[in-house]
């Protein structure tokens, strides 16, 4: 009985400190949520080449531009492979061709893919120069300059 | 504090009197086919129409000494537009002239609300239903005290008593429930000669023309005069056949409603994209290249959706975005560049772009050029002026090759559009939508401008704006052709894409009238004839903003022609004639046409060409001088020989009845004069010749009289013009009764018809003639006089002293005199 009562004191231990711990680490992260992605093609010396990098756009928690026709405030081209798990539909998903920006997922899943991230601006050697093929002229041409282009050092799939 | 409360109070219940005066302001219309057109007042000003002989000059001392502000404008010999600084000094100015005796009417100034002018006078143009009695028409025009001036088969004119209002004794007969048509004969008021188009939703291209009306989707106006002038560019061209505008996009509908594919170059292969290779059609909603192409060459003139910039150029579709809206490869985009040069290609609408470039399309874009190609490029729309973000001009736009032409974007105002980047990269600008719905953005703007669509739900109407726009009742015309003309247009169009498209119409007209022009040159006239609007700061002609200016249609074909032709506008066959074409384009060569009554003397290939007429012929003719063996030139109408007339007036008609006949020349320039009018056969009847019209009083009946008219000219004679009228038989005899009388006398009308073969027969009902009734003694004095009308009426007579009258009948042509008898 002594022994059930110590392995129980333990247990509790342990899961205080692992909870304790998630807690301490999520507080250093952002909340945010994959919004939308983009195949960018590579700019060298300012023509467009062959070679495209994926993009992904992200919303931050409680952005100013939640409601926009841009949800989002930051891209990345360093979301690690697979991390989400996006129906295949999504990489099929090449750019929006009236706008040059990106394509925002559809409402069925835009609020989907909440994650947890760390993040920091890409230094000027890490900025990749890229454009989002040609667009027609008939929508306002996507504003990239408007958002940060970031590293993503962590990320976490935020829980429910 | 009693004493201001209730000068409050007062000044409270004036407001709310004046507002509700305001509320109940009468509805302003005219009638055209069952509907109420409404119309607007233009603010002080005035529609005078003066009296016959008034003096112009001291008329204009008096008006000018009345205000010094005032402005008077002549229409015509007898009509001024007046302006005045108030609408009180207007109503002043109105009672005034009035009390002068100076004036026939006084009429407000009229606008439709495309702000189209529209001036009305003291006439009335209508038609009566068929099943109208001659009676009840005569009854109408007694009641509202009006004149018939004109009549003929397809329509009658009337004139107004002096002071009365067209307007509204206009739509007081139609509203009668008599006629098929009932308005005031309408002036239409031009500065230049325009063509406009019967197309639907022309009003609302406001680049095309501007006046400030309001359009839809979103009720916006603009600012009058902002727009290309394209009316007055189509009457000098509406562009050739043989040019072709390449629309290098998201492909175009095959057999559009509005674009048929007699007016497209769909050629194998052209679909660089997805899909079947040889079908360069639209997928999707992507309708991109629709609205483009519509903006370019739709249809003119069909009753159907928009005009085009240049209607009778063609388009050649070549798709390049593929299903999913990506585009193809640079290479490929390079290869179908070329394709649409090789294939005859003279202009490239290029109303896309990319934040880089690409050394492929570059090739093409300089191969285009090498090949007299118009290269047309939108810049970008990523500017956000209201934000200080500049912008920046896209590739291919941007590119470094002599002759592409960067084309931004106004708005409706003639501003900057906010998203048309600032940039020294910018050539010219042309009309578009002022801003998008976006982040940012200018609120409540949206894309604007209209163009074709893919027929039915797909493409930009309704989707994709049905969750924001769904398409206005005037976007649905309705079902007329199994479905395939419904949502076939769209109002949801706009960017530096349609001022591209905007251009590369105007090159076209360009083009059609000298083809040998290639980009730069294209440019230079686009450059040098821009307007410079927006309140830049242009600096040697232009500026970052707007580029050389926003482009003018009129201007740029004016100036690409030369000119102008100048020559007589009366040819006979005797002496010869020659036109002058003065400042041709350097290094052009003259070829000159003519209509088929002309015969050509001399000149060919010079500025000078000779001709004459054709000892037979009589009519409109023409001379046009094309530049380079162009389908297209300055055309400089004339008159060819003696002059021919045209005789109109009424078409029935009874004996002892007077009507006027009308001859108006054919053209404007055939100097018609010494009108000469015969009636056949002549009979008793006589004929007054007034010059252009002459009045018959018709005696005898006869089922078929011509009526028949010519003049001349310095070339000759011209032939007789005939018109035909029936003269129904017509008689009327009078009794009086009793006779001898002593109070009341009783005349009766007994009316008849002669037997005629072929006339119609007379029912005294058809008439409603007025008689004079006056009773002269024997020594002529007049004891009294009276209008009655009916088939018999009653005088009184118990005041006239025993004796012997005369009662004398006055039936209009027809006076006949009854001996009475009085005797209490």
């Amino acid at each position: 009985m002594k022994a059930i009562l110590h392995l129980a004191v333990i247990c509790g231990l342990i899961i205080l400190t692992v909870f304790s711990c998630e807690n301490k680490d999520l507080d250093d992260y952002e909340e945010g949520l994959i919004t939308g992605t983009f195949l960018g093609y590579k700019l060298i010396n300012g023509h467009l080449s062959v070679d495209t990098v994926r993009g992904f756009c992200i919303l931050l928690k409680n952005s100013e531009h939640s409601n926009s026709n841009s949800p989002m405030d930051l891209y990345t081209f360093s979301l690690p492979d697979n991390y989400l798990i996006f129906p295949p539909e999504i990489y099929k998903y090449r750019y929006n061709g009236s706008t040059c920006g990106p394509m925002f997922f559809p409402d069925s899943i835009i609020s989907k893919y909440k994650i947890m991230l760390k993040y920091r601006s890409s230094t000027e050697d890490e900025i990749i120069d890229f454009a989002c093929g040609f667009c027609t002229l008939d929508a306002p041409t996507f504003m990239w300059q408007f958002y940060e282009q970031v590293i993503i050092e962590e990320v976490k799939i935020r829980l429910p | 504090m009693k004493y201001q409360t209730m000068i409050l109070l007062i000044l409270g219940l004036i407001l709310m009197a004046s507002d509700s005066l305001n509320n109940d302001q009468k509805e302003i219309f005219y009638y055209a086919r069952d509907k109420k057109i409404p119309l607007l007042i233009k603010e002080n000003t005035l529609i005078v129409k003066f009296i016959d002989g008034f003096d112009k000059e001291k008329t204009e001392q008096f008006l000018k000494g009345y205000s010094s502000f005032i402005s008077i404008k002549w229409i015509k010999p007898l009509i001024a537009e007046i302006v005045v600084e108030s609408e009180r000094l207007k109503e002043q100015l109105k009672s005034e002239l009035y009390s002068k005796d100076l004036v026939y009417t006084i009429q407000p100034l009229y606008t439709l609300d495309t702000g189209y002018e529209l001036i009305v006078t003291d006439e009335i143009v209508l038609k009566f239903l068929h099943d109208i009695s001659f009676k009840q028409q005569m009854a109408l025009h007694k009641q509202y005290n009006t004149t018939i001036i004109k009549s003929s088969k397809v329509y009658n004119k009337i004139k107004i008593p002096k002071g009365a209002d067209a307007l509204e004794i206009a739509n007081k007969y139609y509203e009668t429930g008599l006629f098929k048509f009932s308005h005031p004969t309408f002036i239409g008021k031009f500065e230049l000669l325009q063509e406009i188009p019967n197309d639907p939703y022309f009003n609302k291209q406001i680049t095309c023309r501007n006046t400030g009306q309001s359009f839809l989707p979103d009720g916006h106006s603009g600012s009058n005069d902002a727009d290309i002038d394209a009316p007055e560019a189509w009457e000098i061209t509406k562009g050739c056949s043989d040019i072709i505008v390449a629309v290098l996009d998201q492909g175009v509908t095959s057999n559009h409603p509005d674009l048929p594919n007699t007016r497209q170059i769909r050629l194998d292969e052209s679909n660089f994209a997805d899909g079947n290779e040889d079908d360069p059609s639209p997928t999707g909603n992507l309708n991109h290249g629709n609205a483009c192409a519509g903006v370019i060459a739709a249809t003119m003139n069909n009753y159907k959706g928009i005009a085009g910039i240049a209607p009778n150029c063609r388009i050649m579709p070549i798709r390049i975005f593929n299903s999913n809206n990506t585009h193809i490869s640079y290479e490929d985009v390079a290869s179908a560049i070329v394709f649409a040069v090789d294939n005859g290609a003279k202009i490239l609408n290029i109303s896309w772009g990319a934040a880089g470039s690409s050394e492929d399309v570059i090739a093409a874009i300089e191969y285009a050029i090498n090949e007299d190609c118009i290269v047309v490029a939108g810049a970008g729309n990523n500017a956000l002026h209201n934000y200080n973000t500049n912008g920046e001009v896209l590739f291919p736009a941007n590119v470094d090759v002599d002759g592409v032409i960067t084309v931004g974007a106004s708005d409706r105002n003639d501003d900057q559009a906010n998203y048309s980047p600032t940039s020294s990269s910018i050539d010219i600008v042309a009309p578009s939508s002022r801003d998008y719905s976006r982040w940012l953005s200018i609120s409540g703007e949206y894309p604007e401008m209209w163009s074709i669509d893919i027929p039915g739900s797909s493409g930009y109407n309704p989707w994709p704006s049905e969750r924001e726009h769904p398409p206005e009742e005037d976007e649905e015309i309705p079902d007329s052709e199994s479905g395939y003309y419904y949502l076939a247009f769209t109002s949801r169009f706009g960017g530096t894409s349609h001022s591209c498209a905007v251009v590369s119409g105007i090159a076209a007209l360009i083009v059609s009238l000298n083809p040998e022009l290639n980009s730069e040159e294209v440019l230079d006239i686009l450059k040098s004839t821009a307007e410079k609007v927006g309140g830049f700061n242009y600096t040697s002609g232009r500026c970052n903003e707007m580029g050389y200016g926003r482009v003018n249609a009129y201007q740029a074909v004016l100036a690409t022609t030369g000119g102008p032709i100048s020559g007589n506008t009366l040819l006979c066959q005797s002496p010869n004639t020659t036109f002058t074409y003065s400042n041709p384009p350097a290094g052009t060569t003259v070829t000159w046409t003519k209509s088929s009554k002309l015969e050509y003397i001399s000149g060919q290939s010079t500025n000078f060409y000779t001709v004459r007429a054709y000892s037979w012929a009589s009519g409109p003719g023409w001379v046009k001088a094309s530049l380079n063996s162009a389908c297209e030139g300055l055309k400089y109408n004339v008159w060819v020989g003696p002059p021919t007339l045209e005789v109109t007036g009424p078409s029935e008609g009874y004996t002892y009845n007077t009507y006027t006949f009308y001859a108006d020349p054919i053209g404007p320039y055939s100097s018609a004069s010494n009108y000469n009018w015969v009636l056949n056969p002549e009979y008793g009847n006589h004929v007054y010749n007034y010059g252009d019209y002459a009045d018959i009083a018709f005696y005898d009946p006869y089922d078929g009289y011509q009526v028949l008219a010519r003049a001349q000219n310095t070339c000759g004679t011209g032939n007789y013009a005939v018109w035909n009228i029936f003269i129904y038989n017509y008689w009327e005899e009078y009794s009086i009764s009793p006779n001898p009388a002593s109070e009341i006398v009783t005349i009766s009308v007994a009316k008849s018809s002669i037997s005629n073969p072929t006339a119609k027969e007379l029912k005294a009902e058809d008439l409603n003639k007025t008689y004079t009734i006056r009773i002269f003694d024997f020594y002529g004095n007049l004891h009294f006089s009276c209008i009655r009308s009916g088939e018999s009426f009653t005088i009184p007579v118990s005041n006239l002293r025993d004796g012997n009258y005369f009662v004398q009948i006055n039936a209009g042509k027809r006076i006949s005199n009854l001996k009475l008898v009085i005797k209490h």
